[in-house]
């Protein structure tokens, strides 16, 4: 599915979020979203998909397939989510509903847009939890019983299971530790290939970048401020911001993962 | 201490709202001392030749049944009512922070018992409360003290647990006992201070409610006795002559009801200013003044 | 279920020493109650008369343990004054209170649990704050002068749209639904506005804690509206501390029940005890306190129980 986004402003009362963003993905391309944190570029992704914050005034242009999606109703923002466009989000452990089964979490995207008997929804969920690797016995456990690598192949699932033709991913290993960082990146690239979709992935970790998109943009301040294919990256960098944040990324390279993977999980599950 | 209680009531002020319930709240005080000194009227002036009239330049308000005037009356009962809601937060605040410090002592004995007893009370309303009290002894402003107090403290010490256990099990905490700090000095530096914040937002709404309290007790005989002056009282005695004289009931009703909103925007407006996740000012002051909890 | 078997023990534990409390609060009477219940002019006899009939001749222990018994064969007693079982009375004003109770209770939901979505939903920023204001003025008004409002407002005769009956309750119960529905229809209105105020405060600041969370954002991201998420997502998490807010409301409903039965006229259980009260109806007014207490710590523990069973998370991570 191809995404184009022209001269797309979003404030929330008077202070502007995105300002006169134009990007674009096309059809089963996978490109990155990479910026510092509140660099706005997570809110970029949840205004195109109708997932910005109530008060938030939105102008300007995102087709989705030639469909204007600014603009465009609750209703049928609702309706491109889960059956067209995936999501992913940071932290699973906040956002997999605590109260019912992960197999329960997996199926709701195929109960709102398709008319399925149980059964049928309920194979299918369990069919797609077992490509993530997780198996039947644990797909009957609640969100708080898993690890946090389990928790986001869960969460990764949910986005898959209507086979949607784009993937948005919002640093979905940013709570995840090193070990666990990669193998959930690897899956959902050979995922998303598999399927030909396209992802729009958002980072503010290079060294994830570079193992998931082929191109990228750089925002900064609700700006892109530069653009360009992950090979030119290492290469001498144009403007100010992508040289900070190249930089930042080759002293940094992983997050240390203190903590560890169940640390965060524990955490959300006990949040209300 | 006092630092941090400028900047909440100044962050209060800042807005609209805030500023309402803080004024009517200085009002009410101040009526309060004026009414120990004077009134319109002397409120055992009555007048049989003019009951229940209204507004006039001799009684703004009008009078009541025995020709009492009303403006007299509403202003000796704010002194009444306010000394409830002192007292009822003074004594639910004692009975709170004792039952807090038992639930999160380090004696097993001690917290278990704290907590089953406030769990098994906590669902008795503060009316039966007050039943207990009022059989015995007959109708008093110490039944409706009490009958919130214990109400309201039990309240208190369910809603500030969860913060005083997780003072009491922070690291700080855990080393200074490790140290051999006294479990009391212990409480004092580091467990209360955390529910501080919690339990000024319960008090400021417990205050909103013992004024209902007062004017539901008294007007089931069992509150403020009569003859003594109090918003509820006031209420009461108009409400029974509602077909005949309608508007009676209305200035008592409305006095209670925009005191108790002011209390209770206080209350909620409380809630925000005391949270230094959404007051940066307060976290200022808090980094800047060295400790952090 | 251990759980369960727990806080069971602790209902009971909670219910003898409450018994003890009601029990000797009656009993702390400064002087005599046979002879203030007797009145000024009886004679010695008529006051001993009074005594033994009260039992007040035996030992306190004694009486404790009678009054016990009775109650664990549900034998509330006679009343002194009117000779009549405190067992039926409690019953026929019950058949006042229960309903009344119940309907401010559905009035409080229909009204508060809509409201405080609507009051976290709205797309206008001024529509959240109007509503947000009248859940706290509504809240903060004495359930008496709320009545007294709709009196003026409704009642037959002397309000402005006089349409139904502000005073009294059919004397033969519920034979005629439709006028004891009537009757009932203020004071439930009254206590309804009133609590159901609070539930709307209660569903908003639990709603408005979620509306931003990643569980919303998840159920939107699978196809869900936001007004949808919130209400099917959002409530359901909201539901474990919302039945318990319901649930004590139901038991602090009573002092507002109280004042309504008899501002309106019922005979219910609210005004009748005030009455019995006032009589100095020693047994039936130990017996129907210690109702209430048992009613309520039942509540208290249904709650907790009812909590638990909501939220799966809870049964699992132990005991508290």
């Amino acid at each position: 599915m191809s995404l184009e986004i022209h001269g797309l402003s979003m404030s929330i009362g008077s202070r502007a979020i995105i300002r006169d963003v134009d990007a674009s993905v096309a059809d089963g391309e996978r490109v990155g979203l990479v910026g510092a944190s509140g660099s706005g570029k997570s809110m970029l992704a949840r205004t195109v998909l109708g997932l910005a914050p109530v008060d938030a005034h939105v102008r300007g242009s995102a087709l989705l397939d030639g469909r204007q999606t600014v603009g465009a109703s609750d209703e049928e923002l609702a309706d491109v989510r889960g059956r067209f466009a995936g999501m992913i989000f940071q932290n699973p452990a906040a956002s997999l509903n605590p109260l019912t089964a992960v197999v329960d979490q997996v199926m709701l995207p195929l109960r709102i847009h398709y008319d399925l008997s149980r059964s049928e929804r309920r194979d299918r969920a369990m069919a797609m939890l077992d490509t993530v690797g997780i198996s039947n016995r644990l797909a009957r456990s609640f969100p708080s019983e898993l690890s946090g690598g389990q928790q986001q192949r869960v969460a990764i699932a949910t986005a898959l299971v209507t086979s949607p033709r784009l993937i948005v991913a919002d640093e979905p290993t940013t709570a995840l530790d090193s070990i666990t960082q990669r193998q959930i990146l690897d899956l959902l690239v050979s995922l998303v290939d598999d399927s030909g979709a396209s992802l729009l992935f958002i980072t503010h970790d290079f060294s994830v970048l570079m193992r998931t998109v082929t191109r990228c943009y750089v925002l900064d301040e609700g700006r892109i401020v530069d653009e360009s294919a992950i090979g030119e990256m290492g290469g001498p960098a144009s403007a100010e911001q992508t040289r900070r944040l190249v930089d930042a990324a080759r002293r940094l390279r992983l997050p240390s993962g203190r903590g560890g993977a169940s640390a965060p999980a524990r955490k959300g599950g006990r949040d209300e | 201490m006092m630092d941090g209680v400028m900047i909440v009531l100044r962050s209060v002020w800042r807005r609209a709202e805030g500023r309402f319930s803080l004024t009517v709240l200085c009002l009410w005080v101040a009526v309060s001392v004026v009414s120990l000194f004077w009134t319109p009227q002397p409120i055992t002036n009555t007048d049989g030749y003019h009951v229940w009239a209204s507004g006039s330049l001799r009684h703004p308000l009008g009078t009541d049944g025995a020709g009492a005037d009303v403006l007299s009356w509403l202003m000796a009962g704010s002194y009444v009512d306010l000394l409830i809601v002192v007292a009822t937060v003074a004594f639910s605040a004692i009975l709170g922070v004792a039952l807090v410090s038992a639930m999160v002592a380090r004696s097993v004995m001690l917290s278990s018992v704290s907590v089953v007893v406030v769990d098994a009370l906590i669902s008795i309303p503060t009316v039966v409360l007050a039943l207990i009290v009022a059989v015995p002894l007959g109708a008093s402003i110490a039944v409706v003290i009490v009958a919130c107090s214990i109400g309201y403290g039990l309240n208190l010490a369910r809603v500030a647990r969860p913060q005083a256990l997780l003072a009491a099990r922070s690291e700080y905490v855990v080393s200074a006992a490790a140290s051999g700090v006294t479990g009391l000095r212990i409480l004092a530096t580091h467990i209360l201070p955390a529910i501080v914040p919690t339990m000024a937002v319960q008090l400021s709404l417990s205050a909103g409610t013992s004024i209902l309290a007062e004017s539901g007790l008294t007007y089931l005989g069992i509150g403020v006795p009569s003859g003594v002056p109090s918003w509820g009282h006031s209420l009461s005695t108009s409400a029974s002559f509602v077909n005949v004289y309608p508007f009676a009931a209305l200035w008592p009703g409305l006095v209670i009801t925009v005191v108790v909103t002011a209390l209770n925007v206080f209350g909620d407006m409380l809630r925000d200013a005391v949270d230094p996740v959404v007051n940066p000012r307060l976290r200022r002051d808090r980094t800047r003044a060295g400790r952090r909890s | 279920m251990r759980f369960v078997v727990r806080r069971l023990m602790l209902f009971v534990v909670a219910l003898f020493g409450m018994s003890i409390l009601v029990f000797a609060a009656l009993r702390v009477l400064p002087g005599d109650v046979a002879s203030v219940m007797a009145g000024m002019n009886a004679t010695p006899q008529q006051i001993a008369r009074l005594r033994a009939q009260l039992g007040l001749d035996r030992s306190l222990g004694r009486q404790y343990v009678d009054w016990l018994a009775s109650l664990l064969h549900g034998d509330l007693g006679t009343s002194v004054l009117t000779g009549r079982s405190v067992g039926s009375q409690v019953g026929s004003r019950s058949s006042v209170t229960f309903p009344l109770i119940l309907a401010a209770m559905a009035v409080a939901m229909a009204l508060g649990i809509p409201l405080g979505c609507e009051a976290v939903l709205a797309r206008s920023p001024h529509v959240r704050a109007l509503l947000h204001a009248a859940s706290i003025v509504a809240g903060s008004i004495p359930a008496l002068w709320g009545g007294l409002l709709l009196i003026m407002l409704f009642s037959r005769g002397s309000g402005l749209v006089g349409i139904l009956p502000s005073q009294g309750f059919p004397q033969d119960g519920w034979h005629d639904v439709l006028s004891c529905l009537a009757s009932l229809a203020l004071p439930a209105l009254t206590l309804g506005i009133i609590v159901g105020s609070g539930l709307m405060r209660y569903t908003r600041s639990s709603l408005g804690g979620l509306v931003s969370s990643g569980f919303i954002d998840m159920a939107m991201a699978c196809g869900m509206t936001r007004r949808r998420a919130v209400i099917r997502v959002g409530l359901r998490l909201a539901a474990p501390q919302l039945v318990s807010v319901i649930g004590l409301t139901f038991a602090q409903m009573i002092t507002g029940a109280m004042v309504v039965e008899n501002l309106f006229a019922l005979p219910g259980l609210g005004a009748g005890l005030i009455a019995d009260v006032g009589n100095r109806d020693l047994i039936a007014v130990q017996s129907q306190l210690f109702m209430l207490v048992a009613f309520f710590l039942a509540m208290g523990f249904l709650v907790d129980i009812l909590h638990r069973a909501l939220d799966p998370r809870l049964g699992k991570e132990g005991e508290r």
